[in-house]
C-alpha cells in the first residue's frame, strides 16, 4: 500500500510538472502585448517591468521569452511582485487564476498608473481586468476591455484588438 | 580579393534567402513541429502567428483528447463506433499504450484493462478473469480454476479451446507487431457473440496496411530471467491489394527451476520429485513412489527452467474494391512450450503444455454483408509426457450477418456455424485386443452448432436514445438442448458530455469435449493410493453455465480531458459443472490376505495370513461431469477515470469492487466424498445392504508382498530354506523305512553334517529361484452411490448414533466466495516530458485472495504491482527503451501452488517506419 501511495504521489508531482504548455503560450502572449500596447511617456523611460503577482511558473517561461530582448530602448525584466502596493511600477501585471481575488485591490492601485492588468480566470476582463486569458474550442486566447484598459492608463492597438475577443 | 569578397557574399546572400524561403508557414506547421520550435523562434513569430499556433494546437488538443478517451471500437456493436457512445462496457487497448506499456505478451497487457483480473503463475503466463467468478466450482482439480466463460478472439475468429475450455493464451499466433488494438466487452453477451461470451469478450484486432509506402511495426527486448523476445511485421498497400507478413518470438524462464510437490508442501528438484525412494507421507500410502514410475519425468519436462518458448508467423492479404466492399485472406502457424498451472492431476503443481496449430481466416465484406470462414488445425498436448492428453484439433467457423439499415433502424441476422473435432487415439497405445482405452476421449470427437440470430438497434429522440435487442438461438450436436441468449441494451445521451445505458442479458458456456465425451479409466493400481480404478465419464446432457445480468453504466466527461465511466453489475451464474464421484464398487474385507513362498519342484513351502486392514476399500470410483446446484451471485461496480492532464501526461485509473456470494455451496471435495463413500459402503453391508457380488482385494497385494519380501530378506528366507531341509530329509528317511518321530529325531543330529548340507545347498538354489505370489484379500463387493443430501441426512444419522464424526459438509450452505478479490484495479501514467522521451508507469492491485482446489487451500496475499517503461526516440518514432515488471520484485504468488514472482528488468528497442 504505502508503495502505491507513492506512486499515486508522484502522479500529482508529475502533473505539476505539465501544465507547462499553457503556461509557456501564455507568457509568450504577454511578450507580445508589449508590442501591441501603448504606455504613457512617464513609463518610457526606464526598464520595461512585467510583474507576476505570487509564485508562478509562468515567471520563468516569460524571463525564458524577454531575456536579452527590450521594447523599444527598455529592457525587459520580469519579477515577481512581491507587494500589491508596488504594482503601480510595473508596466504589465499578470495575475495568475490562484491569485485573482487580488485583482480588485490590484486595480485600484494602478488606476492611471500605465499598468496592463492581465488575468487568468473566467468573466475577468469583463469585470476588472484589461487582459483575460480565455479558450474558446480548445484554443488559447484572450479577452479584452478597452474601458478597463483606459481606466488603468495604457491603449491597444487596433491589431490587437482584432485578434482578442473585446468584452465591454 | 574583391572577386571573393563578391562570393562570399553572393553565398551568403543565397543562403540567406533559402533559409528565408524554407521559413515554414506557421498555419500549415504541425503539432509536433510547433512543440520543438525553441523560445527565441517564438518570441520572433508576430501575434497574428501565435494566435495561428494556438489555433493549431487547440483543434489538436481536442483530436488529441478524442483519440485518448474516445476510440473507436466495433466489439460492442460489431461495427465502428466511439467508446463514448458504446451500449457495453467496453475498454479499448491501443497499439500505442501496449507499446508504451512495456508489456511483455498479450496477457500481461490486459492488465491495463478495467474489470480484468490478471494474475501471473509462472513467468509470463498468466490466468485472467472479467470481472472474477474464477475457481467455480472450487475444492475440485485445479482446471476449474481456468476461464472458461470469457471468449478470446482475433478479429472475430474464436481460439476458444473445446477441448477443456477456455483460451490457450501461449498459442495465439499474433503478437504487438500485429496487433491495432484490444477491444475488451466485459457482461454477458452471447446473444451478440454466441457460446462462451459469458463473462466478456476479448478481441483482438490486428492492423490493416493504410499505406502504399512500406510499414513496418517491430519490437524487441531482452533481460533478466532469460527473457528476450520480438515482433515484426511489414505491410503496404499496392493499389487495391494489400499484405502484411509478420512473425513473433517470445522465451521467457522460469523464477525457479524447482517444482512445488504437494503431498512435501515445498519446491523440489526435479530428479528428487522422480525418485523412487520419494514416497507419500501418509502412512497409508507410504508405499507409492510420488512420481509415478510408469512415466517418465523427462518426458514430462524438456527442462523445468522455462517458461513461455513460442513463436508464430502470420501473412495477410487484402482486397479492396472500395470501402464498403472489401476482402481479406490470412494465415499463419504458431509453435508454443510453457511450463503454467495443470491440467492434469498430477503430484506436482505445473505441468508442460505444447501446441502447434496451422490457421487461415477469410474475411469479406460486400456492402451490408460481412462473411467469415475460419479454420484452426492443430496438435495441443495439454499435459506433456502424460498419455492421454495429446489431441489433434481442427476447429472450423462459418459466419454470416447482414445489416439491413432503414434510416435509425438497424436489423442485422446472422447465421453461425462451428465444428470442433478432437482426437487422441493417434497418441494413444492401443490394448492387446486393439482397444483404445488410456485416453480421455479414445476417439474422434466433434462437436458442432449451429445458431442464428438477430440484433435490432434502434435510434430515437435525434439519436440520443438508442435501444438495442439481441436474440440468438444456438444448438450444440451433444445434445437435443436449445440455447436462447438474450441482450437488451438502452442508452441515452443525455448530451455530448454524459451518456447512461443500461443492460440485461443472458449468456451461456458451450460443451466441450471433455465435459462431454470423457471416457477415461485411470489404473490407479501400484502407482497410487485407493481406488484403484477411477473412472471419467462425460455427459452429453448436462445443462451449459449459464450467466443472467443486470448492468448499468455512467459515462461523463466533466472535461473535455476527463472521461469518466462508472459500471455497475449484478449477475447471477447456474448450471455450474463439475467432475464428481458418482458411484463407486468397494470391497468389504471377509477374511485375511494370504502369502506363499512357491520353491520350484516343492511347491508352496511357505504361507502367511494377515488381517484386513480395513473394514472396506474402493475399488473402481466413477466419477462424472456433472450439474451441481451451485448457483453464484455477484455484484459489484467498476470505475475508469482517463485524465489527459496535458499532452505530455495521461493518468488512467481503475478499481473493481465485487463480492460473489456462492448459494447451495456444498464442500465437494472428492477425497472425502470417496471416504464417505466406502465408509457408507461398509456401514451398510454391516446391515446385509449394497451388496453386490464377491471378489478379491488387491489394492494391499503389493505393499503386503513388498513386506514379506522384506522379512524373507531379513532372515526368514533362510529359515524357510532350513525348514525345507529338515523336511526333504524327515521324507527321505521315511521313505526309507522310518516312522515320522524316528526321523524328526535323527534330522535334528544331522544339522552341519555333509548330508544336511549337501541338501541345503540344493534347497538354496531352488530357493533362489522361489516365487512368491500373495493373494488379495476376500471380500464381498458393495456398489455405493452419492448424492449430497442423502449424505448429509445419513452422515447426521449416523453421527447421532456416535458411529461417524460428521461435520456437516454435505450441508447446502451460502458462502462469501473470496477466490475473487474483492478489490482489482490499476493505474498508468504516461508522461512524456519531451517529445522524444516517454514514461509510463503503470500498477496493479488486487486484495487477498482464496484459493481451494482438491489440493487445498491456498491464500494470495493482497499484491501491488509496479511496472515502467521509459522509450527514448532516436530516430522519427523508433525507441530505445528500459522497461522494468513488477519493478519493485514483489517475490508474493499471484496464483495457487505457482511461481513466486520476481522482476524482469529489460532493455529492448521499438520500431515504426
Amino acid at each position: 500500500m504505502k508503495k502505491a501511495l507513492l506512486t499515486l504521489l508522484s502522479v500529482f508531482v508529475l502533473h505539476g510538472l505539465c501544465n507547462a504548455q499553457d503556461d509557456k503560450f501564455k507568457a509568450l502572449f504577454i511578450y507580445k502585448f508589449t508590442q501591441y500596447m501603448e504606455w504613457p511617456t512617464s513609463k518610457q523611460t526606464g526598464d520595461f517591468k512585467i510583474g507576476v503577482l505570487g509564485g508562478s511558473p509562468i515567471t520563468n517561461e516569460l524571463k525564458a521569452f524577454t531575456a536579452k530582448r527590450s521594447v523599444g530602448q527598455q529592457k525587459i525584466v520580469v519579477e515577481e511582485i512581491m507587494s500589491i502596493e508596488d504594482c503601480p511600477k510595473y508596466h504589465i501585471v499578470f495575475v495568475p487564476a490562484k491569485a485573482s481575488s487580488n485583482v480588485g485591490e490590484i486595480t485600484k492601485n494602478v488606476a492611471n498608473k500605465g499598468v496592463l492588468v492581465v488575468t487568468d480566470k473566467q468573466g475577468m476582463a469583463a469585470s476588472m481586468s484589461g487582459i483575460n486569458f480565455t479558450k474558446v474550442d480548445g484554443q488559447q486566447t484572450f479577452e479584452i476591455c478597452v474601458k478597463h484598459m483606459r481606466d488603468h492608463g495604457v491603449t491597444a492597438t487596433k491589431s490587437l484588438l482584432s485578434l482578442g475577443v473585446v468584452v465591454e | 580579393m574583391l572577386k571573393k569578397i563578391l562570393l562570399c557574399f553572393i553565398v551568403a546572400a543565397v543562403a540567406s534567402a533559402q533559409s528565408f524561403g524554407q521559413k515554414k508557414d506557421v498555419s500549415q506547421m504541425t503539432r509536433a513541429e510547433i512543440m520543438a520550435m525553441s523560445y527565441d523562434e517564438l518570441a520572433d513569430l508576430s501575434i497574428e502567428d501565435v494566435m495561428l499556433l494556438t489555433k493549431t494546437l487547440g483543434i489538436s488538443l481536442d483530436e488529441f483528447y478524442e483519440m485518448l478517451l474516445n476510440k473507436d471500437v466495433t466489439s460492442a456493436s460489431k461495427k465502428a463506433e466511439s467508446s463514448f457512445d458504446s451500449p457495453l462496457s467496453t475498454t479499448v487497448l491501443s497499439y500505442d499504450e501496449i507499446i508504451a506499456s512495456g508489456a511483455r505478451n498479450v496477457q500481461e497487457a490486459l492488465r491495463l484493462v478495467p474489470g480484468l483480473i490478471v494474475r501471473e503463475k509462472t513467468n509470463g503466463n498468466y490466468d485472467i478473469h472479467i470481472r472474477g467468478n474464477n475457481n467455480i466450482p472450487d475444492e475440485s482439480l485445479t482446471v476449474y480454476t481456468e476461464n472458461t466463460m470469457a471468449l478470446v478472439m482475433i478479429n472475430s475468429r474464436p481460439v476458444y479451446n473445446s477441448i477443456n475450455g477456455g483460451t490457450f493464451w501461449e498459442s495465439l499466433p499474433v503478437d504487438f507487431a500485429d496487433i491495432d488494438r484490444i477491444e475488451v466487452v466485459r457482461g454477458a453477451a452471447s446473444a451478440l457473440y454466441g457460446a462462451n461470451a459469458v463473462t466478456g469478450v476479448i478481441n483482438i484486432i490486428t492492423k490493416t496496411p493504410d499505406s502504399e509506402d512500406i510499414q513496418v511495426f517491430g519490437h524487441a527486448q531482452g533481460g533478466n530471467l532469460g527473457s528476450y523476445m520480438g515482433s515484426l511485421s511489414v505491410g503496404q498497400n499496392v493499389g487495391n491489394f494489400g499484405f502484411r507478413v509478420s512473425g513473433n518470438y517470445q522465451k521467457m524462464n522460469r523464477t525457479t527451476d524447482k517444482l512445488y510437490v504437494f503431498d512435501n508442501d515445498s519446491l523440489m528438484d526435479k530428479n528428487d520429485v522422480a525418485n523412487p525412494d520419494f514416497r507419500f507421507k501418509s502412512p497409508a500410502s507410504s508405499w507409492f513412489s510420488v512420481w509415478n514410475q510408469n512415466k517418465s519425468i523427462d518426458d514430462w519436462y524438456k527442462d523445468t527452467e522455462t517458461a513461455v518458448d513460442r513463436f508464430g508467423a502470420n501473412l495477410s492479404l487484402y482486397y479492396k474494391v472500395s470501402d464498403d466492399i472489401n476482402f481479406s485472406l490470412s494465415g499463419g502457424y504458431q509453435n508454443s512450450y510453457v511450463t503454467s498451472s495443470s491440467f492434469g492431476d498430477p503430484q506436482v503443481s505445473l505441468s508442460v503444455r505444447e501446441m502447434s496449430g496451422t490457421y487461415a481466416d477469410f474475411i469479406a465484406k460486400v456492402k451490408g454483408l460481412s462473411l467469415q470462414g475460419n479454420v484452426l488445425g492443430g496438435t495441443q498436448d495439454i499435459v506433456r509426457g502424460d498419455e492421454g492428453f495429446k489431441v489433434d484439433n481442427i476447429n472450423i467457423n462459418i459466419n454470416a450477418e447482414y445489416d439491413f439499415v432503414f434510416g435509425d433502424l438497424n436489423v442485422r441476422p446472422g447465421f453461425y456455424y462451428q465444428s470442433a473435432h478432437y482426437d487422441d487415439k493417434p497418441y494413444l497405445t492401443p490394448d492387446s485386443a486393439g482397444n483404445y482405452t488410456t485416453g480421455y476421449l479414445n476417439d474422434h470427437i466433434r462437436i458442432n452448432s449451429f445458431a442464428g440470430a438477430l440484433r435490432i438497434d434502434y435510434k430515437m429522440l435525434d439519436e440520443k436514445l438508442r435501444l438495442i435487442g439481441g436474440l440468438r438461438a444456438e444448438k450444440f450436436s451433444v445434445s437435443d438442448k436449445l440455447y436462447i441468449p438474450v441482450q437488451l441494451v438502452a442508452s441515452y445521451n443525455i448530451n455530448d458530455k454524459h451518456m447512461i445505458r443500461g443492460v440485461v442479458s443472458s449468456a451461456n458456456r458451450g460443451p466441450f469435449t471433455v465435459d462431454t465425451y470423457s471416457d477415461y479409466m485411470w489404473n490407479r493400481e501400484g502407482v497410487r493410493p485407493m481406488p484403484l480404478k477411477m473412472h471419467f465419464e462425460g455427459d452429453k446432457d448436462q445443462y451449459q453455465a449459464a450467466m443472467t445480468m443486470i448492468e448499468l453504466g455512467y459515462r461523463v466527461r466533466p472535461a473535455r480531458n476527463v472521461l469518466v465511466e462508472l459500471e455497475a453489475f449484478s449477475n447471477t451464474t447456474r448450471d455450474f459443472g463439475c467432475l464428481l464421484p458418482e458411484s463407486m464398487t468397494a470391497y468389504i474385507h471377509t477374511d485375511s490376505m494370504v502369502a506363499n513362498v512357491n520353491l520350484p519342484q516343492v511347491g508352496t513351502v511357505f504361507t502367511t495370513k494377515q488381517p484386513a486392514p480395513a473394514p472396506a476399500i474402493p475399488n473402481q470410483v466413477n466419477l462424472k461431469y456433472q450439474n451441481i446446484d451451485l448457483e453464484a451471485h455477484q455484484f459489484g461496480a467498476t470505475i475508469d477515470v482517463e485524465w489527459v492532464a496535458t499532452e505530455k501526461l495521461l493518468v488512467k485509473v481503475f478499481g473493481t469492487f465485487q463480492n460473489t456470494k456462492l448459494k447451495d455451496h456444498v464442500s465437494y471435495n472428492n477425497s472425502q466424498i470417496i471416504t464417505d463413500m466406502t465408509t457408507l459402503a461398509a456401514v451398510n453391508a454391516q446391515q446385509g445392504q449394497g451388496i453386490v457380488g464377491q471378489g478379491v482385494d488387491n489394492y494391499f497385494k503389493t505393499p503386503f508382498l513388498n513386506g514379506v519380501k522384506q522379512q524373507l530378506d531379513a532372515g526368514g528366507m533362510q529359515q524357510i530354506e532350513a525348514g525345507v531341509t529338515q523336511q526333504i530329509l524327515i521324507g527321505q528317511m521315511m521313505q526309507a523305512g522310518m516312522t515320522q518321530e524316528q526321523a524328526l529325531a535323527q534330522v535334528s543330529q544331522m544339522v552341519g553334517t555333509e548330508t544336511w548340507n549337501n541338501v541345503a545347498a540344493q534347497v538354496h538354489a531352488m530357493a533362489e529361484n522361489a516365487e512368491i505370489d500373495a493373494q488379495g484379500i476376500p471380500s464381498a463387493i458393495a456398489e455405493q452411490h452419492f448424492d449430497a443430501d442423502k449424505y448429509h441426512q445419513t452422515l447426521q444419522q449416523l453421527q447421532g448414533a456416535g458411529l461417524v464424526d460428521y461435520d456437516g459438509r454435505y450441508e447446502k450452505k451460502t458462502i462469501t466466495h473470496k477466490a475473487t478479490p474483492s478489490f482489482f484495479g490499476g493505474f498508468c501514467v504516461n508522461y512524456k516530458p519531451i517529445e522524444k522521451l516517454n514514461i509510463y508507469a503503470s500498477g496493479n492491485f488486487y486484495s487477498k485472495q482464496t484459493f481451494k482446489t482438491s489440493n487445498g487451500t491456498f491464500e494470495t496475499e493482497p499484491k501491488f504491482t509496479m511496472n515502467c517503461k521509459v522509450s527514448y526516440k532516436v530516430w522519427k518514432d523508433n525507441a530505445v527503451f528500459v522497461n522494468a515488471r513488477n519493478a519493485f520484485g514483489d517475490k508474493k504468488q499471484e496464483f495457487a501452488w505457482t511461481d513466486e514472482t520476481k522482476g524482469c528488468y529489460l532493455v529492448g528497442l521499438d520500431l515504426k517506419f
